[in-house]
């Protein structure tokens, strides 16, 4: 392995075409086998940061870079891997053909991309689904697929936009647990959006807090708890205030917007 | 090697026997009130001939069509085979264009602005107009009769194969982007199989209207010789006043073209089912 493959973006503005500021002089570092959060309301721009970092968007101006790589370039497109909000796998093929598409993309060997697929199906538990079609599978088996596939070409950054929001409450946190375990497992980078702050206390090392109009990081949060976290750490002190924090940013914001909106 | 998988092993054959008796029972349930209404609609026919006694030919009876089919089915048979033959050529065709053409107006995107209007205009248009210029072109006989067929029955191909190609989920063209798929990559693995659902689409529509631009254009531009397809056998019954003969012929078509549209959905149902590659390499 070469030197630490960290993420740093650099007083980052994001405007739209129609004009919307989505993200206004946003600077963050994250540490190499971090796992952080982004949480925010819809419209803080939390999406337009991490699909920045994924190379799916040019910022305005600022700097975003990927292990000192341009996002978009293929040094740090070998290196990171996105898991979007649905699981987009294709219909036509089974499970094993699904999480093997990124090898079969990148030119590997049928036998060692099979091979490999095998592997990473196996670290999700879906080994007996192999030959299954997407269609015959739960929201969360998809969900499962679709992280085995990102995990397939072994990425040091995992960049992740939601991925569970359209999970049953029971499933997500299952797939909380999981993917803490995988993280632990590869030593991998995450990157993670969300809502919820439930969800972002419980996985993370570090959470940015966004409020949007326009996008900002409002606060940065430490969650002081090592890893692996238990169930148990959802009824701990550290958990509740940490979601409170989390939510009284949040609402501050929301109170300052509502007030500035009755002035003017 | 086959991995024995913990889920759905359980008794094969008990399942596949339970499931073909429910079909059955399906089955007879559907097809019951068709078949039904099909006896209660041929009974009125003989009832309304038997009371009102109409010349043969002003309106055939029931059985004078079955008889139709016994005095002509040589012919009958022979005039759909011939039918046949042109529609499966139109059809073929109409397929090879309405595929090339959707992904030429589909790659560029501003050819596809302003060329699709017009194959609407031209769609609208009613075949007939056509006709001269074909004849024309082409003279009476096989190919303007294809050239009919193909006229109608390619369009609706065009249409679907083109909303297909265009409609690939934006999600999935961002992952391939992001793996750095190439053009040829993300055609083949991506635009063209999940464009394949909406090229069936159009098929099947295409097979039924085949079967109908075949016989239009056997009325309109087929050779008055012994040999002709069952749009011959219309204008040859018509000028005769054979009127049994006439619905001998619509009931031949009309099972050409029934047949025809099964088999382009049982190959469209095979295709779509097993999805080609991964089903093939899992075995």
């Amino acid at each position: 392995m070469d030197g630490p493959f960290t993420i740093s973006v650099r007083d980052v503005y994001k405007r739209f075409p129609d004009g919307t500021l989505a993200l206004e002089g946003v600077s963050a570092e994250v540490r190499e086998a971090e796992f952080i959060s982004l949480v925010g309301p819809s419209g803080c721009g939390k999406s337009t940061l991490l699909r920045i970092l994924a190379g799916l968007e040019e910022v305005t101006s600022g700097a975003a870079m990927v292990g000192g790589f341009a996002p978009a370039s293929p040094q740090a497109r070998a290196e990171m891997a996105f898991v979007f909000q649905e699981p987009t796998l294709l219909p036509w093929r089974t499970v094993l053909y699904n999480i093997a598409l990124p090898l079969e993309l990148r030119g590997v060997g049928t036998k060692e991309r099979l091979g490999r697929a095998r592997e990473v199906l196996d670290l999700v538990g879906l080994s007996a689904r192999a030959g299954a079609f997407p269609r015959a599978l739960s929201g969360g088996m998809k969900m499962r697929v679709s992280i085995a596939r990102a995990l397939v070409t072994r990425p040091k950054i995992l960049l992740m936009d939601e991925p569970f929001g359209a999970l049953d409450e029971l499933t997500r946190q299952r797939l909380n647990d999981e993917l803490l375990a995988l993280k632990q497992a590869t030593g991998a980078t995450v990157v993670f959006v969300t809502h919820n702050m439930f969800e972002a206390v419980y996985l993370s090392q570090r959470i940015l807090v966004m409020t949007p109009h326009p996008g900002r990081i409002a606060e940065v949060l430490e969650v002081p708890v090592p890893y692996p976290r238990t169930p148990e750490f959802r009824a701990s002190e550290t958990y509740g205030k940490l979601v409170y924090r989390v939510l009284s940013v949040l609402e501050g914001d929301a109170k300052a917007a509502s007030r500035t909106e009755v002035k003017a | 090697m086959t991995q024995s998988s913990p889920v759905g092993t359980g008794s094969p054959g008990g399942d596949v026997a339970v499931a073909k008796g429910s079909r059955l029972n399906l089955w007879l349930r559907d097809a019951l009130p068709v078949v039904l209404a099909f006896l209660v609609f041929v009974g009125l026919w003989q009832l309304g001939i038997v009371i009102f006694k109409p010349k043969p030919f002003i309106v055939p009876g029931p059985l004078d069509v079955w008889g139709a089919f016994g005095e002509h089915g040589a012919s009958l048979l022979e005039s759909t085979l011939i039918t046949l033959r042109a529609t499966a050529i139109a059809f073929i065709l109409s397929a090879l264009i309405g595929a090339a053409v959707s992904f030429v107006l589909t790659s560029v995107p501003i050819l596809y602005k302003a060329v699709f209007p017009f194959t609407v205009v031209f769609q609208s248009v009613p075949v007939i107009v056509f006709v001269p210029l074909l004849l024309t072109w082409f003279g009476i006989g096989l190919p303007s009769i294809i050239a009919v067929a193909v006229i109608i029955s390619v369009f609706p191909i065009i249409a679907n194969t083109a909303i297909g190609l265009r409609s690939t989920d934006a999600s999935l063209k961002q992952l391939f982007q992001l793996y750095g798929a190439n053009p040829w990559q993300s055609l083949f693995k991506l635009r063209l199989p999940a464009a394949l659902p909406y090229f069936f689409t159009g098929l099947r529509i295409a097979a039924g209207a085949s079967v109908i631009g075949v016989v239009v254009g056997e009325y309109m531009a087929g050779m008055a010789s012994t040999k002709g397809g069952l749009g011959f056998l219309v204008v040859e019954s018509a000028s005769r006043l054979q009127m049994a003969k006439l619905a001998a012929t619509g009931l031949c078509a009309a099972a050409l073209g029934i047949g025809f549209f099964l088999l382009v959905g049982y190959v469209s149902n095979l295709f779509l089912r097993s999805w080609h590659e991964s089903a093939r390499a899992e075995g």
